[in-house]
């Protein structure tokens, strides 16, 4: 076999690596039966006419760095950025009324913070999984919205801030 | 012979798990005062949600932590509800009344009363749940021109207790008496 055989397989196999990391993550991340996340994604988008920021594949660059890095108890995670929330200038309640009316009873409210004066909207819901907590946050400020759903463990995550490390290198004891 | 045990058992279950139920208020009520509001604030965490909020906390990082994550152990839920508003007047007594007449029901007790006069000038009143010697929640009722904010919370704690919550689990600074410098 030539080099260049060898070196294309080579890339062929970290391509793969990646596509199915990728995807694992993502199917990971999805909840069973819960679709509050896509609800949440699809309401704001056909409602404030808002369009996915896929700038430099955000979203699966970040669920793939969660995938390999596993940040802080962080087992799985994904995220949206919406962009264009102002376009169709709706009032601040519909935006607290298409969270709620998209996310599932399953999801118990932690905490909502409205301040329509600063153009800020924050919502965070939380299920218990076990030993584990998913947390569901949708954030909002006039034109610009994030949708995060992240597997979190308090352990972990606790240990993590006590000790942060990345694939095993600490970066310092405080942030 | 184990159907009555069984029986007994449930009985006591049944009757242990409100005690603390009792202390929670129904706070719904409040919700339509968001629309006028310049911010709003409201937190609700559950027995469940607040041990695993809990785990955030660690011993190891400093006294304050290891002290609140004691604190929170036997905690049954933390409940707030905050509205700033930009003028005065966009709220009033009729809307804290159905909060303060579950405050009104036996069990509950007025235990502090502060009124500061003038502008700006702040109202709070505490009340604890007591049945015998255990405390099963406490509440607090803060209230300023263009401010109002209730804290309940479920399980037993006492003022100091709760002063030592204060900036922790969306519990604003209240001003309690003992509260930690």
């Amino acid at each position: 076999m030539s080099d260049d055989t060898r070196s294309g397989l080579a890339a062929l196999g970290i391509g793969a690596t990646v596509i199915f990391l990728t995807v694992a993550v993502m199917t990971t991340t999805v909840v069973a039966g819960d679709n509050s996340y896509r609800r949440i994604v699809k309401d704001l988008r056909t409602t404030y006419g808002a369009t996915e920021d896929t700038l430099y594949g955000a979203g699966v660059m970040g669920e793939l760095a969660v995938a390999l890095i596993r940040p802080a108890g962080v087992s799985s995670m994904t995220f949206t950025i919406l962009r264009g929330l102002d376009q169709f200038r709706k009032s601040e309640h519909d935006f607290n009324q298409i969270v709620r009316s998209a996310v599932e009873a399953k999801w118990r409210p932690l905490v909502v913070y409205s301040a329509p004066g600063e153009n800020q909207w924050t919502h965070v819901y939380a299920q218990p999984d076990g030993s584990h907590i998913l947390l569901l946050v949708v954030t909002r400020s006039r034109s610009d919205a994030v949708v995060v759903q992240a597997r979190i463990n308090p352990d972990k995550l606790s240990a993590f801030i006590d000790n942060p490390q990345i694939l095993g290198v600490p970066v310092g004891k405080h942030f | 012979m184990r159907a009555r045990i069984a029986t007994t058992l449930i009985v006591l279950m049944a009757a242990a798990s409100p005690v603390f139920a009792q202390a929670q208020l129904k706070l719904d009520n409040l919700n339509k005062l968001a629309e006028g509001a310049k911010q709003v604030v409201d937190v609700t965490i559950d027995e469940q949600l607040l041990q695993l909020a809990s785990k955030f906390l660690s011993a190891s990082r400093s006294p304050d932590e290891a002290q609140i994550k004691e604190l929170v152990k036997d905690l049954k839920g933390v409940y707030v509800k905050r509205f700033e508003f930009d003028a005065d007047g966009k709220y009033s007594t009729a809307d804290i009344e159905p909060i303060l007449k579950q405050l009104r029901t036996p069990g509950w007790s007025r235990i502090v009363g502060v009124t500061s006069k003038g502008e700006g000038g702040q109202n709070v009143e505490v009340f604890v749940m007591t049945e015998a010697s255990l405390i099963k929640g406490i509440a607090v009722v803060a209230a300023q021109p263009r401010e109002l904010t209730v804290v309940n919370v479920v399980g037993p704690i006492d003022v100091d207790r709760l002063s030592r919550l204060q900036g922790q689990f969306g519990i604003p600074a209240l001003e309690l008496p003992g509260k930690p410098r």
